[in-house]
Parts: structure tokens; C-alpha cells; sequence
């Protein structure tokens, strides 16, 4: 029987074929100047695993994810002066009961803007999904932000987006 | 496999034991981690190449201090949470 197509049935009917239609609205964003434990807080806290970096007005100018966080917290070591840590552990454990300082701990010296990825994929909300995705995979990148005409992030597109598309396209 | 204890300084609640965890987590060649905001305490069980440094840049380039509370070898037995009879 000919009959009406429920709107979900429709929807697979149709399947979305610009970038807009697929994107996650209105993205979480952090400052530059946020420090790398404010990144490891927010990404914990909305369950994410990157967020685009934007200017004082709100202007995207990188993005930054858990990869490169723990890429910075784990690497580096190697460049650092043998004694250093050394010095550090004993100006810590400075007091006289061997319990390190109570006071307050200085704030960390390592920014997002120290190593985020400052040439972010981007998008418009137009743009066909699949050109971000031939993008997305000839460049092995997992998130492409969706800006507007004046860089303000307005989504973002994520590889598992594009996977849950095909999943649903092939029902 | 090797334990080794840090006091924590500047962790306050849950959501640092999370990030601690995880980033610790991340290090090569850690087995196992835990972390308590009460204790403020981190216990790593790892392998090489992971070292005790290693362990402390992590958790200092978060922003944390660090101070080394034990570190030995066990020999590979025990003392891992999931290794406990």
C-alpha cells in the first residue's frame, strides 16, 4: 500500500548532503590563554575530544584536542636539563614536614595556545559532506570546524559524525 | 612491574582525579593508576620505558605539583589493584 511516509522514513529518503545538515551546533570553545589543565577540565567535563580555540571576539584561530594534550604532557621530557625535575621535587618538599607546600600552587606555565593547532580544518555550513569527508581522510583529520563569512565557529563535524551517517544510510 | 607514589599538590576534587588519571593513563608503558583526591595520592604501576620522571613531567605539565612518596619494584607481583588475590 502507497501510503504516508513516516518522518523518519523521509529523513532516510532524503539523506543529508551538506555539512550543516550533519554538524554539531554552537561548539564548545576555550580561550588561547587557558591553561592546559582548564583544556583537560572542559574536555572531561562535556565528554569531548576537541574544541576549537577562539579570539577575544569569538574568532576561530586553532583548534586543540586530547591527542595534543597528551602528546604535551608526555613528551618533552627528553629536552629537559637532568637536574630539573630534581629541583622542582625538592623546592616542593621544601617543608620541614616532608609533606610538600600547602600554600598556593603557581599557576601552569603551558597554555593552549603553546600547542594548539593554529591552521584548523574548516567548513562552511554549505559545503558538500562529501568534499569534508575526501578532506577529512586524504589529511587523516578528525575534526573539521564549521565557521560563518566572519570565522565565528558556528559547528563542528567530527570523522564519528560522518561514520554514524553512513550507518543510518545504509539503515 | 614498578610502583611509584606521588603526593599530589593542587588536586581538589573528582574531576582532577579524572585528568590525572588519564593523562597518567597515557604514558607509555603504565599498567595501571590510581588516585585519590582524599589521600592525594597517585600510585602508577608501569613498565619500562616509563620512569618515575616521566610520570612527574606528566602531572607537572598539567599544572599539578608533584612529590615522589615511594617508588620500587615489586617484581611483577601484587601489588597492582587488578593483580590482588
Amino acid at each position: 500500500m502507497i501510503g504516508r511516509m513516516h518522518r523518519r522514513e523521509r529523513e532516510r529518503a532524503v539523506p543529508p548532503k551538506h555539512v550543516g545538515e550533519v554538524m554539531t551546533h554552537d561548539p564548545i570553545c576555550i580561550r588561547p590563554s587557558a591553561s592546559i589543565r582548564e583544556l583537560a577540565g572542559m574536555l572531561e567535563e562535556h565528554e569531548i575530544s576537541g574544541v576549537p580555540v577562539v579570539d577575544q571576539q569569538g574568532k576561530l584561530i586553532g583548534i586543540v584536542g586530547k591527542t595534543d594534550l597528551v602528546r604535551r604532557c608526555t613528551q618533552g621530557l627528553e629536552e629537559l636539563a637532568p637536574a630539573y625535575l630534581f629541583e622542582v621535587l625538592a623546592e616542593q618538599g621544601a617543608d620541614e614536614d616532608g609533606r610538600g607546600a600547602n600554600g598556593p600552587i603557581p599557576e601552569p606555565l603551558i597554555r593552549v595556545e603553546d600547542f594548539m593547532n593554529d591552521a584548523p580544518a574548516t567548513a562552511r555550513a554549505g559545503t558538500p559532506i562529501a568534499e569534508v569527508a575526501r578532506r577529512m581522510a586524504d589529511g587523516g583529520i578528525h575534526r573539521v570546524v564549521v565557521i560563518d563569512e566572519q570565522r565565528f565557529p558556528v559547528g563542528i563535524v567530527t570523522s564519528l559524525d560522518l561514520v554514524k551517517l553512513l550507518r543510518d544510510a545504509r539503515g | 612491574m614498578e610502583l611509584t607514589v606521588f603526593t599530589i599538590l593542587g588536586m581538589r576534587d573528582k574531576q582532577c582525579r579524572e585528568i590525572l588519571t588519564n593523562i597518567l593513563r597515557a604514558v607509555e608503558g603504565v599498567r595501571e593508576v590510581t588516585v585519590s583526591p582524599i589521600t592525594t595520592r597517585a600510585s602508577v604501576w608501569h613498565d619500562p620505558p616509563c620512569t618515575a620522571p616521566a610520570l612527574a613531567w606528566a602531572i607537572l605539565s598539567l599544572g599539578y605539583g608533584v612529590l615522589l612518596a615511594a617508588n620500587g619494584v615489586n617484581g611483577g607481583r601484587g601489588d597492582a589493584p587488578g593483580e590482588r588475590a
